[in-house]
């Protein structure tokens, strides 16, 4: 998926290029049919799986990778529901064995009730799994100095939260958006907290470069005609950031000529 | 289990977090052979430590061992 106006606008994290800057999560579909459509629907070329037990009792549920791979997206582990470092760090290492990739979402949880992360302990982890290889990608809180510390680290991005995982209440600070993106050096995603289309394009206008989304497709009443909604936000708001937007201003300047205006 | 071939029961490991008995010298490749798992597209650690599928003929289990055994699911 190239830019709107055909521009070559790629999306590096690492050794991996994208040209569609959405990454989609596939979690909470309510039929794999709806996932496949939704996923090819958003445009996005990397999509995030969780890692778990296998179930030993019922082993007749379908891996979703076989439908993943159809689709010839590059897989982005996550070590969501994790709440130490420890734990993340194992469930990374286990997901680099199942998927062979070096990629991971790293997430360390502090707090049951709104998912956000553990900055301890996400550092510890991103400090670990950098020096084992990865190419980590964490899920962090929208503190500036925080993305400075993991750019610092090696992260080969930062994904700071727009809003609570789930909440889709968009874009709640965007000055500390924008303060990240002034901090850091590499890709600043979105991630978590985008409910619908504008709050993507905001991200994207803000000058991120690139978002992760989730419920804000599968959980919409028809999530293939939002995952294409989304997909065509985020260009929009790409296009728009690069576009570089007018200053505002608090009173009006006409469009049209002052001189020659009947009955002058 | 597994009496007619001759094995003696009686390690008692954890696997996923529940109890499971093996035969003694059970070794990974047995255990996930055992329980119809095939090494692609899984993963394997013993006691916190991943097992590289290669290797997993050689890694003996030990009475008390934590094994997990993960896979890809949907999430986000």
């Amino acid at each position: 998926m190239t830019s709107n106006n055909g521009i070559d606008d790629k999306l590096t994290l690492g050794s991996y290029t994208f040209s569609s800057r959405l990454i989609a999560g596939t979690g909470k579909f309510t039929t794999p049919e709806i996932m496949r459509d939704a996923l090819a629907a958003s445009g996005t070329e990397m999509v995030t799986v969780a890692i778990r037990r296998v179930d030993l009792q019922d082993r007749g549920k379908t891996s979703i990778l076989g439908v993943l791979q159809e689709g010839g997206y590059t897989i982005l582990p996550n070590t969501a529901a994790c709440f130490t470092a420890e734990d993340a760090v194992l469930t990374a290492r286990l997901a680099r064995e199942a998927l062979d990739t070096s990629l991971v979402k790293l997430e360390v949880i502090g707090d049951k009730e709104t998912l956000f992360p553990d900055t301890e302990g996400l550092l510890e982890a991103a400090r670990t799994l950098i020096a084992d290889g990865f190419t980590v990608l964490p899920y962090t809180n929208d503190d500036p100095i925080l993305a400075r510390k993991l750019q610092d680290l090696g992260c080969a991005a930062v994904m700071p939260l727009a809003a609570p995982i789930g909440s889709g209440l968009g874009i709640r600070n965007p000055y500390n958006i924008l303060h990240i993106l002034r901090t850091v050096r590499i890709p600043v995603i979105v991630d978590a907290g985008v409910g619908t289309a504008s709050d993507a394009a905001i991200a994207m206008e803000l000058g991120c470069h690139g978002v992760l989304m989730n419920t804000g497709i599968a959980g919409a009443k028809d999530p293939v005609r939002m995952a294409g909604a989304m997909r065509r936000a985020v260009l929009a708001g790409r296009d728009a950031f690069l576009a570089g937007r007018i200053p505002r201003k608090l009173y009006a300047t006409a469009s049209s000529p002052l001189e020659g205006v009947v009955g002058t | 289990m597994n009496a007619a071939a001759g094995w003696r029961t009686g390690l008692k490991l954890r696997l996923n977090g529940k109890p499971h008995e093996a035969p003694e010298g059970t070794t990974l490749e047995a255990l996930l052979r055992e329980l119809d798992l095939h090494a692609e597209r899984i993963a394997v650690a013993v006691n916190g430590v991943v097992q590289p599928r290669g290797g997993h003929p050689q890694v003996r289990l030990a009475e008390g061992d934590e094994v997990e055994v993960i896979h890809a699911v949907a999430g986000g």
